[in-house]
């Protein structure tokens, strides 16, 4: 997403931290080395996997990297001012050999993250509301409240990633506290259940990759049948990128 | 053909328009075009709907709205219903932008934001009709009004509009929801509010139920030909994209396509759908990253175009015939697509 002069207070953030990259691009570059690979090549593809493709190749390029993959002619441009000193390649038949779970911070087959996060997806809370027992939450009212509880509304929803289908099935997290989507996710807003909880209009609601959330994708593969690579690419290129130390 | 490419066709958006417009007289169309125009080009799409004499258009966020007043000029009405932040709805006040406000909290800031612009907000206030997203409780409307009114009365805002979200459950929801929608615009109006505008429906009811239209009906996915997920087709509308993607490699059974789930096609689909050849429809066998593969067909060549989804012309489905395969809408095929697909405009 581009830059703009105004807070594009509706959109979400996917958050990149420099410092994960760092750490994780050393780690994954080491584990390579570890199982005997020389190739020592990472994927770059779709701007780094929707965490900024000039970013990562710095991160790459420091860890020691021989080798990058990108998508065209124009993303060999994008990092020709950078000092790589790897060897750039325009995808065809991808052979990278650095593990992009460790690259970029994704959860394992297991669920684990053996890195950190190198993005979190965070929305933000846009309004407060108190319901009663019976009330229905988003379209099609596939939620009910059981008792009177309380909802935030958030900033995301499908069209930045946040899958439709995630909608009654995941948890999102606010200042390490994990609250419930309730209800449809519709297109650029959710809706959680914050009950008794003391959230604040512009609080940060972290759906993936910080806090208890910081596994979240691995819950978000379970549910939705899609691969922690296409949830945190599309999420990426969804978003209002910014970067974090 | 490096990218690959989300063909969009003008005449066929404009005819859909003129369709839905007819359909919904004497309601006027509000042409929604949230998330880049469900990403068929927010400023393109605006432009068109303009020429074909649509009067409002639906941005969602603040900054489409300023960028489309800068695309657009001043004949045209715009609309914005996210809770922003008060340096958008400053700007979105200085550039002749309705606001749709949703909470008291929003409407305190959008009187304090005009006030310090010395400009009059134009707003049209939301009910919650069951939704329980935005909108102001109807235990709290009588309050909100009359907040409203006294800003009025202040030169702050001009209170427009009254509107809502339907739930779309069911029928009688929705009646249920058109009941309390109703006696909140009857209440304002009685409080004095001169209400230029009602709006309650989206595409589907807008379509079925002209019996819950206000003056204005939103309507976004209907626009680009994209029907309710298990709805039938609509008559006279058509997809106005088709998503190609172009072969590059052609094994024995299958051919591999330059389009994969990290462009936004969902791997779900692998296995449960088929797309458009130039020989028909053939299954998509599977999705990798960055390629696909599919059935192939005698004499498959590399540079041989396959359609993801569109009109059906090469038998290929529509987004919602895709999103079914995997229980979701079709809006969440389209707006999944990323920027590494190329849109390509024509007529």
């Amino acid at each position: 997403m581009t830059e703009s002069e105004y807070s594009m207070s509706a959109l979400p953030r996917s958050i990149v931290s420099l410092s994960a990259l760092a750490d994780n691009a050393r780690l994954a570059v080491a584990a390579a080395r570890g199982s005997g690979s020389s190739v020592l090549c990472a994927d770059l593809r779709r701007d780094a996997w929707g965490h900024g493709l000039k970013a990562v190749a710095q991160a790459v390029a420091m860890a020691g990297a021989r080798s990058v993959i990108v998508d065209d002619d124009e993303a060999v441009d994008a990092i020709r001012d950078i000092e790589l000193g790897a060897k750039v390649t325009v995808d065809e038949r991808c052979a990278s050999d650095i593990n992009p779970a460790i690259l970029y911070g994704l959860p394992d087959n297991e669920g684990v993250v053996i890195g950190t996060p190198a993005m979190a997806l965070v929305g933000r809370v846009v309004s407060l509301k108190s319901i009663q027992t019976g009330d229905a939450v988003s379209y099609g009212y596939t939620f009910r409240a059981a008792k009177p509880t309380r909802l935030a509304l958030v900033t995301g929803g499908y069209a930045q990633g946040i899958v439709r289908a995630l909608g009654n099935q995941a948890r999102v997290d606010i200042s390490g506290q994990s609250f419930d989507i309730v209800g449809r996710i519709a297109m650029d807003v959710s809706v959680i259940e914050i009950g008794g909880v003391d959230v604040h209009e512009g609080a940060a609601v972290r759906f993936f990759g910080a806090g208890t959330a910081r596994a979240a994708l691995h819950d978000w593969q379970r549910i939705t049948g899609l691969t922690h690579a296409e949830l945190v690419t599309v999420a990426g290129l969804r978003t209002l990128r910014e970067w974090a130390a | 053909m490096s990218h690959p490419v989300l063909r969009i066709s003008a005449s066929t958006l404009a005819r859909n328009i003129e369709v839905i417009r007819s359909r919904v007289a004497p309601s006027d169309l509000m042409l929604i075009v949230k998330d880049d125009a469900y990403r068929h080009g927010a400023g393109w799409v605006a432009g068109v709907a303009k020429r074909a004499g649509v009067a409002w258009i639906g941005t969602y966020d603040i900054p489409t709205a300023l960028q489309l007043r800068d695309e657009l000029g001043p004949d045209i009405g715009l609309f914005a219903w996210a809770t922003s932040a008060d340096d958008e709805i400053s700007a979105a006040l200085r550039r002749d932008v309705d606001l749709g406000v949703g909470s008291l909290e929003y409407l305190e800031r959008v009187i304090c934001q005009a006030g310090q612009a010395e400009v009059t907000a134009r707003v049209h206030l939301k009910i919650d009709t069951g939704l329980h997203r935005s909108g102001i409780a109807p235990e709290a409307w009588t309050h909100a009004v009359r907040r409203a009114l006294s800003a009025q009365d202040e030169g702050l805002i001009s209170l427009v509009g009254v509107w809502s979200h339907l739930a779309e459950a069911s029928d009688e929801e929705d009646d249920a929801a058109q009941a309390i929608f109703l006696r909140a615009a009857a209440y304002a109006r009685e409080c004095g509010a001169q209400i230029e505008h009602t709006h309650l429906t989206a595409s589907a009811a807008t379509w079925a139920r002209p019996d819950l239209r206000g003056t204005l009906v939103r309507v976004g996915a209907f626009c680009y030909g994209v029907r309710s997920a298990d709805g039938a087709d609509i008559d006279g509308v058509e997809p106005i994209a088709t998503l190609s993607a172009c072969v590059s490699a052609v094994d024995d059974d299958v051919v591999a396509i330059n389009l994969g789930s990290l462009d936004g096609l969902p791997s779900t689909l692998a296995d449960k759908v088929s797309v458009g050849t130039p020989a028909g429809a053939r299954a998509l066998v599977g999705i990798s990253l960055t390629h696909s593969t599919v059935e192939t067909w005698p004499g498959a060549h590399v540079g041989d175009e396959v359609r993801i989804f569109g009109a059906g012309a090469w038998a290929e489905r529509s987004t919602t015939g895709l999103a079914e395969a995997i229980e979701t809408v079709g809006e969440e095929i389209l707006t999944r697509i990323t920027p590494h697909v190329r849109r390509e405009y024509t007529n």
